[in-house]
């Protein structure tokens, strides 16, 4: 019985894997052996993993295990295994951003979600491939070249948390983190059939990070429940973070379970409809509206504006952010950077303080009339598609890539901060998963983890996993 | 944002990094994508005491706005 459970541990949620760790049934060690079993079986095919640290996660497993054979309370994510992306770093543990200006960093410090998610239990087994440095177009030329998607092994994993949806939906992790500046979680999540949220901006500190004023740590998930579990633990007030909120975090886990009929939501159908999108993108979405509807929840048409001035506002801050980061390896290492993403982080050298602060403004002016909107109307949240494109080719496509379609809807919510979360919603012709997103007003993501759980107790998304070949 | 004087142009760029002509080419074409982006945030600052009002600002995906 219990061999049977370890040997299928790893298709356990996360919840239940705490769970199961938590009251013996299996070790943390174990809980590090399965997972890793499936890294080997996988990895080598998906590339989903930039670093994997076999003996660090055997070591923290063992430590959680002595702890709880001395009687000690483990924390709520005791021996959960996470994957993180290798932009953020971790303390002895090598991250390289998937660049060859980075490739032997090994910080000496962990970032603070990280100090929070270790505080918390959970153990880290390896950094997840991404787009290098979050930002360019990959290629076969990368530093590590990019993740294959488990969905359909021909296809690339989309970005820029690529490796992080990968190595989750090929439950070679429990969990993993990502990083969103302009969808770089919600879009991955959306292609490979899992839950993100993008929190409330200052929710989750970016200390010991590099500084990014709209990009926000995500976790990739895949059920609501594991999602509200990683978020609960990595959110919490930071003082050495000005961006970062003094609040008390609410136990999400606590709260997920609620009657959500009544609750209004906004179909902005005008806006939604005007974009590219491919036909499952549509199919997907109006099932998904069916759902909420089934679940009692009130559609309400509205109108919604502004999304591409707030998308362009975005996208100069990135630009500028990047190339600020990058000034001076640019000229001291420009041969080091993969030949796509130093001319991708040059651009932000011919912007002007003032466009920087146009931007800004813009951003600030849609940050209060999309909080007024959600409050006018009475909305819980409001939901759009996550990505027009069933595909990551057509997304980087370089005329689709550079025009930021691929973000039209997520991007916004980037330069306004209000919380917004991908939800899986179907799938695509490729068998590539298709997501559905749900904004939310700031500092209420309880509201989209509630509608997530009900969401994910109505279907059966979180059920599927991708058939896996050795 | 001005990068259409060509020689101030490549010079800029070479003084910041050991661009080639590849590169540079490159750059022009992803440039005009951020130039429209900053063109279009000055056109939306408004003068000193007017409010920005996004519910007349653009409806649909591509920039239009039908109301």
């Amino acid at each position: 019985m219990v061999k049977t459970m370890v040997e299928s541990l790893h298709f356990l949620p996360l919840s239940e894997q705490v769970k199961l760790v938590h009251n013996g049934s299996v070790s943390a060690v174990e809980n590090v052996n399965a997972h890793l079993n499936m890294i080997n079986s996988h990895n080598p095919k998906l590339n989903s993993f930039i670093t994997i640290d076999s003996k660090g996660a055997l070591e923290q497993a063992k430590k959680l295990d002595i702890l709880r054979s001395k009687g000690k309370t483990l924390g709520p994510l005791a021996g959960v295994i996470l994957g993180i992306k290798d932009s953020i770093p971790t303390k002895d543990l090598k991250t390289t951003n998937n660049s060859r200006l980075l490739e032997k960093w090994i910080p000496t410090h962990d970032a603070s979600v990280i100090k929070r998610l270790r505080n918390a239990g959970a153990i880290i087994i390896g950094k997840t491939n991404l787009n290098e440095f979050g930002w360019s177009r990959p290629t076969e030329l990368d530093l590590t070249p990019p993740p294959w998607s488990p969905w359909n092994i021909d296809r690339m994993s989309v970005g820029s948390s690529s490796g992080s949806g990968a190595a989750t939906t090929a439950r070679m992790v429990g969990a993993a983190l990502g990083t969103d500046g302009g969808g770089s979680a919600r879009l991955p999540a959306g292609a490979h059939n899992l839950y993100s949220i993008k929190p409330t901006h200052g929710l989750v500190s970016r200390f010991g990070m590099d500084h990014n004023q709209h990009s926000e740590i995500s976790p990739l998930c895949r059920t609501a429940m594991d999602m509200a579990m990683m978020l609960e633990a990595m959110a919490g007030y930071e003082p050495k973070d000005d961006m970062s909120w003094p609040q008390e975090v609410p136990k999400y886990t606590n709260m997920i379970e609620t009657d959500i009929s009544g609750w209004r939501i906004g179909v902005p159908y005008k806006f939604v409809t005007s974009a590219p999108n491919e036909s499952e993108v549509k199919e997907a979405y109006d099932n998904f509206l069916h759902i909420l509807e089934e679940l009692g929840c009130e559609l309400v048409e509205i109108d919604l504006h502004g999304m591409l001035e707030a998308r362009s506002a975005n996208f100069i801050v990135l630009n500028s952010e990047a190339y600020q980061r990058h000034q001076k390896t640019l000229s001291s290492n420009w041969d080091d950077y993969g030949k796509i993403t130093r001319i991708y982080l040059l651009q932000g050298a011919f912007l002007s303080a003032n466009d920087m602060l146009n931007a800004a403004e813009i951003g600030r002016a849609f940050k209060i009339y999309f909080s007024d909107l959600l409050l006018e109307n009475n909305l819980k949240a409001i939901a759009t598609p996550t990505s027009p494109f069933a595909t990551a080719e057509r997304s980087r496509l370089p005329q689709e890539h550079s025009r930021g379609v691929n973000a039209c809807f997520t991007a916004p919510f980037n330069i306004s901060g209000h919380p917004s979360m991908n939800l899986p919603a179907g799938f695509g012709e490729s068998d590539i998963p298709v997501g559905a997103m749900l904004t939310g007003a700031l500092h209420d993501d309880i509201s989209l983890l509630q509608l997530a759980f009900a969401y994910d107790q109505r279907t059966n998304w979180s059920d599927l996993m991708p058939e896996l070949s050795e | 944002m001005d990068f259409t004087d060509d020689e101030k142009f490549v010079e800029k760029v070479r003084s910041i990094a050991p661009a080639t002509q590849q590169d540079i080419e490159q750059l022009r074409e992803l440039l005009k994508g951020l130039s429209i982006s900053t063109e279009l945030m000055e056109s939306l600052i408004q003068p000193f005491g007017i409010e920005i009002d996004f519910s007349k600002m653009s409806s649909r995906v591509d920039g239009e706005n039908n109301g």
